[in-house]
């Protein structure tokens, strides 16, 4: 794998620009391949408490409203973003939380990719809305982004799809004729997903490669021959079960076990294991990814998409409370229910998971950027990337008391999302927030132009997603506001 | 509800029979339908998941299921048990579980605490093998068909616990593979061969086999030599992952 | 083409008519769709309003102001059709049970040749086919050689195999392994949130009521009925716990102190509250209403995952609506009232209504109350204005099921609306048309197909006749063809 220096990141810049010039009909003739991350920020990421926060100085009904004292929103320079610094200061516990990434980091390392996207979601139950989060709420006969982003550019990729997600976010669309391409393969733990992608490497009582693939022909003769295999020649899911087969073998050579291993230590090697080649580096950017299973997540995704096995990436934060113990002190890095304690104190979970979210979203994205993309030499992963933070919802936008930094929010339909890539005309706020009300309202598709007294649904985020990765399907609305 | 009614594709529909199997051809596709042989209409067979899958290796190869299948480092495959303290603490991201346990616990060790009595799957492969993990994996619902992944968890893990009964029967006394040289190189006519596949059979799939069936297993031996042991692991590993075994 | 000329000549948006699926089941009574349950929405629409491929055929029939009477001949006028031009007519696809506006929603008969076969019995009752099912499903383990032997030596059997289920229900794979399986999505446990290390409520108890309500023959709508709660014994049986006494928070267990990761004893939560007449089974357990009633006013999740577990409906998808006039009402103001939302809403809201006077999640200061009645809960919610909570005072919202009004819970004051829907729900068909098809998937393996429609309809239907015992359908369960045909 090979990693760009700064000046061919540049230069691979170039070449983009170059590559969109050329005509249609040679970008039909080898479509580009895109890559899709989809970064699910469970339990109702607020948009007001990240990168489109209201100043209380700017609000008639600042006090009572979840806006922010001006000390608290930074815009970095060269920034069309606002964003909110640390609450540090509102972090003491118990628990104490963790939460010092800064959101102007991510602004400053991505802000030229970062577009801010309002929308309205149309489900407040976790699951539901996490499901059209990916759906659209119905679009494109119900297949997740991440189905139809891997079924258009994983064709002839080992695993199209891969889904790390979990809740309404894991459960993949409603389409049964979904392609075997575009069907996502779900990994519950990305430590040891490795282990699944070869049929004996690395077990105890391996048999030489020959011996084995000379027991799976004489499986396939003895399938052949039998009374059960005869009586159900046609039933369906056997049927498919043996094609699942055929390709598991390509799968299988792929290697992927030695690639994907997050794994390392003795007992590895000792069963003729090795941890992936990039794992030095991958920690270097993770370092929490051996206990951490978002980081684990992350480093995952990267390898999936860099060693050429994946197209459609999902990863994210989850339910269950972690903790992390610095200088004697147990910080919880990941809040119970995620986003969804706010319920309990709004702030300081917002705070500290868009940090979490930001923190590793900010490392994948450095990994894309600083690695070329093996099918067009010259051109860094990133260049064909697109990272989409998906949440359920929004969060109520008023306080119970005037001024007080400390109250639990209820889940609200109105938000906004964050889109990060180099295909997007980023750098830009699309609709805007009401400061009076703090709720988001929506854009005109084709200009941009804000239009307050409309929102945006669930649909226009699939269709800017898609838009931007070129991923078609019938009825797609063009967004070339938002869309390069 | 309604939605999952009746979903069944029209693929076979279009896909004409695979030509008649080669006995020598190594990859062989399914049989071309006999005429005046009765096949079957169902739309599905019922998928043998992780649970039913461990037992009954467990079982057909007199395994303890500690012995059916690790992964490097001692992590269980599939299998089942008890939601135990330490792995909660695990999950939460706490690097020294066993240690913050035994503080908070006032014990030793907590290795031997169950926190929950119910139940649960466990194991790198349960997900890929049809089982979901609810209480600490938050999966509520099991795969509904299996994964790309699936077959070659389903290989690892029957190859693992025909390896683990292998070299218990090479250490001896033998239990299973009791029928072959575990130390000599075999051919397909070497003594106890066809009678060991023929065992195979009935402790794998509780049925006498067929001879046809007999050739196709035996034919492994064609070629280079393969050690008795070799043969035992594989031939139990052909049945083991044959759609007979792994469909009902 | 034809999809670009449709759109083209339709009206992108359609008005979605809540009548519209009862007049669709009047024309077509005996549809699978009908029977036991009422036809998702997309059967017409791709998303309500906008219409699919059959929905715009029916309405190109004409319908207008007169939607009601003209329904019914747009239906048979259109009958003939293949709309999504999968092959199979309208008609042909309604009475299979798929989708007549979905090209992917298809029932496609596998071929099957007929002959001579030595080892199974295609499309007829096979012993040893039921044998190995039976034995994997509710055993957990396939049968040996030496089983099947005796199998195919018993004089009866059939009867042989129904031994067999027999033993296999009271093992424990399927009371401790496979039926906990079957919960999972029901009561969606944490283990984060609700051990005794951690205590936001307790799902342990959920699990056993699930387990007992299920096993040795017991009427099965106890699942949304007991007024008890059910605890584990030493000897890993169940039982029910004395009615006057909840279940206490434990204070350890199997050797385990109740401690949470910083040393306290999270002792104030865990217990089960016992109003004994105000319980409704797994409707009203401390846990089930934390996990999804929380602090809301309107516990919406909580009434569709009650819908969703026990009737089969996902509101969502727009099935099994039944809209009460005037609803919602929007009580909390979350805009629910307008369009699409309200197409929903009308059905949903008014079954959330039975479980607002519930207290889900309580906060540090009072965590004893999660799962407690409180007839005048909405009165300590805050986040409701003084406006609205007078005008839930003044005029109380009715819960609805199916449409049919449910009483308040101050007409009922030796119950609730929450018991009262317990009771309709576990009578009503699709509760055990939903509980059949659950453990119709875990048994044969999919969900039941276009030539299973009768003998699942069969099942389900004579579970009132069975003593809604779970024991008796699964062993008529056996007797089908869906389970022992290969």
């Amino acid at each position: 794998m090979t990693t760009l220096s700064r000046r061919q990141v540049m230069r691979s810049g170039a070449a983009l620009g170059a590559a969109s010039l050329l005509s249609g009909r040679a970008r039909a003739d080898s479509p580009p391949p895109r890559y899709l991350f989809v970064v699910g920020a469970m339990g109702g990421a607020s948009i007001i408490d990240s990168f489109l926060p209201v100043r209380e100085s700017a609000s008639a009904n600042g006090a009572t409203l979840a806006t922010f004292a001006d000390s608290l929103i930074a815009r970095p320079a060269g920034s069309n973003l606002d964003c909110v610094v640390p609450l540090a200061t509102e972090l003491a516990g118990p628990p104490a939380f963790k939460g010092d990434f800064s959101q102007a980091t991510f602004l400053m390392n991505h802000g030229a990719d970062t577009a801010v996207m309002t929308v309205e979601s149309s489900s407040v139950n976790h699951l539901i809305a996490q499901g059209r989060a990916l759906t659209g709420a119905g679009l494109n006969r119900g297949r997740t982004v991440l189905e139809a982003a891997a079924l258009t550019h994983g064709k002839g990729l080992p695993l199209p799809g891969v889904n790390m997600l979990s809740g309404g976010y894991a459960a993949g669309g409603r389409d049964p004729s979904l392609p075997m391409e575009g069907r996502q393969v779900v990994v519950t733990d990305p430590l040891t997903f490795a282990f699944g992608v070869h049929g004996q490497k690395g077990l105890a009582h391996q048999v030489p490669q020959a011996s084995l693939d000379r027991a799976r022909a004489a499986r396939e003769r003895l399938e052949a021959v039998s009374d059960f295999g005869r009586t159900f020649e046609r039933t369906p899911n056997r049927v498919e079960y043996l094609e699942l087969r055929k390709r598991g073998l390509t799968v299988e050579s792929a290697d992927l076990i030695s690639k994907l291993m997050l794994l390392s230590g003795a007992s590895l090697t000792s069963v003729g294991l090795s941890p992936s080649p990039q794992l030095q580096r991958l920690r270097s950017v993770f370092p929490a990814l051996e206990t951490d299973p978002f980081e684990a997540q992350a480093a995952l995704a990267f390898l999936l998409v860099s060693s050429r096995v994946s197209a459609a990436v999902g990863l994210g934060v989850s339910n269950a409370v972690r903790t992390v113990t610095e200088a004697g002190r147990q910080l919880v890095t990941n809040a119970q229910l995620g986003f969804d304690y706010s319920h309990t104190n709004h702030r300081v979970t917002q705070s500290s998971m868009w940090s979490r979210v930001l923190r590793v979203t900010d490392g994948l994205v450095r990994l894309l950027k600083e690695t070329e993309d093996t099918s067009r030499p010259g051109t860094s992963l990133w260049a064909n990337s697109l990272v989409y933070v998906a949440t359920d919802f929004g969060r109520e936008k008023h306080r119970p008391s005037a001024g007080t930094l400390a109250w639990g929010s209820g889940h609200h339909l109105n938000n906004g999302v964050v889109l990060v890539s180099p295909l997007l005309k980023g750098n830009r706020v699309y609709g805007g927030v009401d400061p009076d009300t703090c709720l988001t309202y929506g854009f005109d598709r084709a200009t941009g132009a804000p239009r307050p007294g409309t929102v945006m649904g669930e649909v226009d985020v699939y269709h800017a997603v898609c838009g931007a990765l070129g991923v078609d399907y019938p009825g797609r609305v063009p967004m070339p506001a938002l869309v390069k | 509800m309604k939605r999952a009614l009746l979903l069944v594709t029209v693929v076979l529909t279009a896909c004409p029979p695979a030509p008649p199997a080669e006995p020598d051809a190594g990859d062989a596709g399914p049989a071309e339908v006999d005429a005046g042989f009765a096949t079957s209409s169902r739309a599905a067979l019922r998928w043998k998941r992780h649970r039913t899958l461990q037992n009954d290796l467990t079982r057909a190869l007199e395994l303890t299921s500690d012995e059916v299948c690790r992964e490097a480092g001692g992590r269980p495959c599939a299998t089942t048990g008890p939601v135990m303290l330490v792995e909660v603490l695990e999950s939460a991201g706490f690097a020294n579980p066993t240690a913050v346990c035994a503080a908070v616990q006032g014990r030793g060790t907590c290795a031997d605490a169950p926190l929950l009595e119910l139940q649960t799957p466990k194991g790198v492969h349960v997900n890929a093998l049809g089982g979901n993990e609810p209480f600490l994996g938050e999966t509520f619902t099991p795969l509904a068909s299996p994964l790309l992944t699936t077959p070659l968890s389903t290989d690892r893990m029957v190859l693992s616990a025909c390896g683990a009964r292998a070299a218990k029967d090479a250490a001896g006394p033998a239990v299973v593979f009791t029928e072959v040289d575990l130390a000599a190189t075999l051919t397909p006519t070497s003594p106890g061969v066809r009678r060991q596949v023929e065992r195979l059979f009935q402790r794998l799939l509780a049925r006498d086999a067929l001879p046809a069936e007999v050739d196709a297993v035996v034919s492994m031996l064609e070629g280079p030599g393969m050690t008795g042991r070799e043969f035992a692991q594989l031939s139990c590993f052909a049945l083991g992952t044959s759609t007979e075994f792994l469909f009902q | 083409m034809r999809w670009l000329l449709l759109f083209a000549l339709l009206p992108s948006v359609a008005l979605a008519r809540p009548s519209a699926p009862a007049l669709l089941c009047q024309t077509y009574p005996t549809a699978p769709a009908c029977v036991g349950g009422q036809p998702t929405c997309l059967l017409c629409h791709s998303a309500p309003p906008a219409l699919n491929l059959y929905g715009a055929a029916v309405a190109g029939q004409g319908l207008g102001a007169s939607f009601d009477t003209a329904l019914p001949g747009a239906l048979r006028a259109v009958e003939a059709l293949d709309s999504d031009e999968d092959g199979q007519s309208n008609g042909d696809e309604l009475r299979r049970g798929t989708l007549p506006g979905d090209a992917a929603s298809v029932a496609a008969p596998v071929s099957a040749q007929a002959g001579a076969n030595p080892s199974f019995s295609p499309g007829q009752w096979d012993a040893r086919f039921a044998f190995t099912r039976v034995k994997a499903a509710f055993c957990g383990v396939s049968p040996t050689y030496e089983e099947r032997k005796a199998l195919a030596a018993a004089t009866d059997p059939k009867a042989f195999v129904h031994q067999a289920l027999d033993a296999c229900l009271r093992s424990t794979h399927w009371r401790d392994e496979a039926l906990p399986r079957l919960a999972d999505a029901r009561i969606k446990p944490l283990g984060s949130a609700g051990t005794c290390l951690n205590f936001y409520g307790n799902f342990e108890p959920d699990y056993f009521l699930f387990i007992w309500a299920l096993t040795d023959g017991r009427d099965a709508r106890q699942l949304l009925r007991a007024q008890h709660h059910v605890q584990r014994n030493a000897d890993g049986s169940l039982s029910p716990i004395d009615v006057t006494r909840p279940i206490l928070p434990p204070v350890s267990r199997a050797g385990v102190v109740c401690r949470d990761r910083y040393g306290n004893t999270p002792s104030k939560v865990g217990g089960q509250p016992l109003q004994v007449n105000k319980r409704a089974g797994l409707l009203t357990t401390q846990w089930f209403l934390w996990r999804n009633t929380m602090g809301a006013l309107m516990p919406r999740g909580t009434a569709a995952l009650a819908a969703s577990s026990w009737l089969g409906t996902e509101y969502s998808l727009y099935e099994g609506l039944h809209p009460v006039p005037n609803e919602p009402r929007d009580l909390d103001a979350k805009n629910v009232a307008v369009a699409p939302c309200n197409q929903c809403h009308s059905t949903l809201d008014p079954l959330a209504y039975a479980f607002s006077s519930y207290w889900g999640g309580t906060g540090s200061q009072r965590p004893e109350f999660t799962g407690v009645f409180q007839v005048d809960r909405h009165l300590y919610l805050t986040d409701l204005s003084m406006a609205a909570r007078d005008e839930w005072s003044r005029n109380p919202p009715r819960a609805h099921l199916f449409g049919q009004p449910l009483p308040l819970d101050r007409e009922v004051p030796q119950s609730s609306a929450l018991v009262e829907l317990g009771k309709r729900m576990s009578d009503s068909e699709p509760f055990a048309r939903t509980l059949v098809e659950m453990v119709w998937v875990h048994a044969v393996g999919a969900p039941p197909g276009a030539a299973e429609q009768a003998e699942f309809e069969a099942l389900w239907k004579g579970l009132p006749a069975m003593g809604f015992s779970l024991d008796r359908v699964l062993h008529a369960l056996v007797d089908t063809n869906a389970l022992g045909a290969p």
